[in-house]
């Protein structure tokens, strides 16, 4: 078989402490948002039947997916995107966002739908290459 | 922005298999929560990279990795005699793979013997070496702790969650191959043999091995949902490839749109029912479009344009609900579950692999005038939404990020769409220090100006195209099903209907 990247791989955490968890997830809404904008933003720019609008749609549904595992009383730490998001291709906020869930304890009760993300996730970023980004 | 957070695989140990307390071997130096952690990397690749090339190395893949994967979960310590319900998912999962490996054996048919997934034959040979590694050292693992039994957990998870994203891995290349074929088929000029399904891609025989796959993720995805009693019980999941699909998802979005437009909306829900309008929109273009080439639709001059310009507003009004929508807003569960239904009951008729097909390849496929005779009740049913939707912009209350407002008040300004302030006068629509403490702010005069202009337009956008829908369906633009005949003219019966197709050359 293969051999595994055994290579360090950054600063252990604890993924069970629960500001941990909910700041990742944050993270993932908050990029998750700005790629759902970008690719809208694209698709409006684009012809009524282009694809990029399902796939915006898309992308803003995985966002509420991610802000529905948060809970109710968190608030993200920044309302308006960072500008550092604005240079970034949907795809690279796609990218990161799955990067951001593969630590999440998925067997936690309250992410219990964190596989469907992290599904949903995988085919966005499949459906967005196809499309050219 | 917090992406520092990010963690590659096996950062993270849990108590049970930190690489510490399991002493190092020769052969494999992970612990068993790095081996799980891998596995889902892996599944995770696989997912994003697949395509229907690959159909048929992962779907003889497959049976050997489940196999695996309960060999490593019946490994797992503390296991309760008898039956136990918590290992009922995997042992439905399991037989259900030995059936499939048993259709495969000595198969000639598609797909035959061949090779396997290196992607998946990894996966599988993580597993055994991860049981392998539970087995010699699971006796000293101290049950009576909490964290242990956390630990336990978590690996029945992570192994589930492995087989749920490879199962559905397999569907989407079972799903790609049926396409290809069809497209491949279609070029060539060759006729091809549709299952006994109404699939626009069951193509035979990958019909069946679609069901098969599908049983498996949602076996998986039921255990990983909490909701596998249910799916014992006999909860069906709503087929995919029903071509009834999106004129009941459609209807649903009608029903959960009022319902929640009968509450006060948040502007994130706004956001998500006029983007859906827009996705609407473009697919019934698409479909129209298409049924128009196969003769299931009589073609018109006007309902393009009217539903062409009904979308563009649709869209226009949609940005502009969009800096009212802050990250991390909670979307409005039923009616998220709608447009997600509608977004994917639209990809099953409008897609071919990850982007748009021709309208050829649509106008083949099953459902498509039952899909343009809804596409075409819910672009009629907008012109309504539309004036609700206009409504909520009236709202005196709305407010939105700092920064997002002020740079559309003077876009809006500087492009004519809102009112110009007095000549000379420099008007600070959104305070800096409310932009850079990034706080909420009403919706300045300008944007609200112009988003009762974008909702206007939006309204009369809507309303044409409701209004030519309406003429269109009221004239008799689509055809009965079955009855072969559009406008009093001959047409060919929409054969996608059939399961009946004469049969083409094996492959």
């Amino acid at each position: 078989m293969d051999q595994t990247d055994l290579r360090p791989k950054g600063t252990p955490v604890d993924t069970l402490n629960a500001d941990g968890t909910w700041g990742r997830l944050g993270s993932i809404a908050l990029l998750l948002h700005q790629a759902a904008n970008q690719v809208w933003s694209d698709a409006d720019r684009a012809t009524a039947d282009s694809p990029l609008h399902d796939l915006g749609l898309g992308v803003y549904l995985a966002h509420s997916q991610a802000s529905a595992l948060l809970p109710d009383d968190y608030v993200l730490p920044d309302l308006d995107a960072d500008e550092e998001l604005e240079e970034r291709t949907p795809l690279q906020l796609l990218t990161e966002a799955e990067e951001l869930t593969r630590p999440l304890p998925l067997h936690r009760p309250d992410l219990v739908h964190g596989s469907q993300l992290v599904l949903d996730l995988c085919d966005l970023i499949r459906e967005a290459r196809g499309l050219g980004y | 922005m917090a992406t520092d957070l990010r963690l590659a695989f096996a950062d993270i140990d849990e108590a049970l298999f930190d690489v510490n307390q399991i002493p190092m071997t020769s052969r494999d130096v992970r612990s068993v929560g790095e081996m799980l952690f891998d596995v889902d990397y892996l599944a995770r690749q696989l997912l994003m990279d697949v395509d229907g090339d690959a159909a048929g190395t992962l779907l003889r893949s497959w049976p050997t990795m489940v196999a695996a994967a309960e060999d490593l979960w019946a490994s797992l310590p503390g296991r309760r005699p008898g039956v136990d319900e918590r290992d009922r998912p995997i042992t439905s999962l399991s037989a259900q793979a030995a059936t499939i490996e048993t259709s495969l054996s000595g198969r000639t048919a598609w797909p035959g013997q061949g090779p396997t997934s290196p992607r998946i034959d990894q996966m599988t040979q993580t597993f055994l070496n991860a049981a392998a590694l539970v087995r010699r050292y699971g006796a000293e693992i101290p049950l009576e702790q909490p964290d242990a039994h956390r630990d336990l957990e978590a690996a029945r998870t992570r192994i589930m969650h492995g087989l749920y994203l490879t199962a559905h891995a397999v569907n989407v290349a079972l799903h790609e191959h049926g396409r290809d074929r069809v497209n491949d088929a279609r070029s060539a000029g060759r006729r091809i043999h549709l299952a006994q399904h109404h699939s626009p891609y069951a193509i035979a025989p990958t019909g069946v091995w679609v069901d098969r796959m599908s049983a498996c993720e949602n076996t998986a995805r039921s255990y990983l949902t909490d909701r596998f009693p249910q799916a014992l019980a006999g909860e069906a999941m709503r087929p995919i490839d029903d071509p009834g699909r999106l004129a009941q998802a459609l209807a649903n979005w009608d029903i959960q749109t009022h319902r929640a437009l009968a509450r006060n909306l948040d502007p994130s829900d706004i956001l998500l029912i006029t983007r859906t309008q827009g996705l609407i929109a473009g697919a019934s273009l698409v479909l129209v479009d298409a049924a128009a080439d196969a003769g299931v639709l009589e073609r018109s001059d006007r309902l393009v344009p009217a539903i062409a310009d009904a979308g563009r507003s649709w869209s226009n009004l949609a940005s502009r609900w969009g800096d009212l929508a802050p990250p991390g807003a909670r979307l409005d569960e039923p009616l998220a579950r709608a447009a997600a239904e509608v977004r994917a009951a639209y990809r099953q008729i409008t897609h071919d692999k990850t982007t748009l097909a021709s309208p050829k390849v649509i106008g083949d496929r099953p459902g498509l005038p039952q899909a343009v005779r809804a596409t075409l009740r819910t672009i009629e049913a907008g012109s309504e939404l539309a004036i609700v939707i206009a409504e909520k912009a009236d709202a005196p209350d709305l407010v939105g990020p700092a920064r997002a407002l002020s740079r559309r008040a003077h876009n809006d300004v500087e492009a004519g769409l809102a009112t110009a302030p007095a000549f000379g006068r420099d008007v600070v629509w959104v305070s800096p220090a409310d932009i850079l403490t990034k706080r909420l702010v009403p919706v300045p005069a300008p944007v609200s100006e112009a988003m009762r202009a974008a909702s206007s337009a939006t309204s009369a956008a809507a309303i044409a195209a409701s209004a030519v829908a309406a003429l269109h369906a009221l004239r008799g633009g689509t055809s009965p099903v079955g009855s072969g005949r559009c406008m009093g003219r001959e047409v060919r019966e929409p054969h996608a209907m059939s399961g009946t197709r004469p049969s083409g050359p094996a492959r």
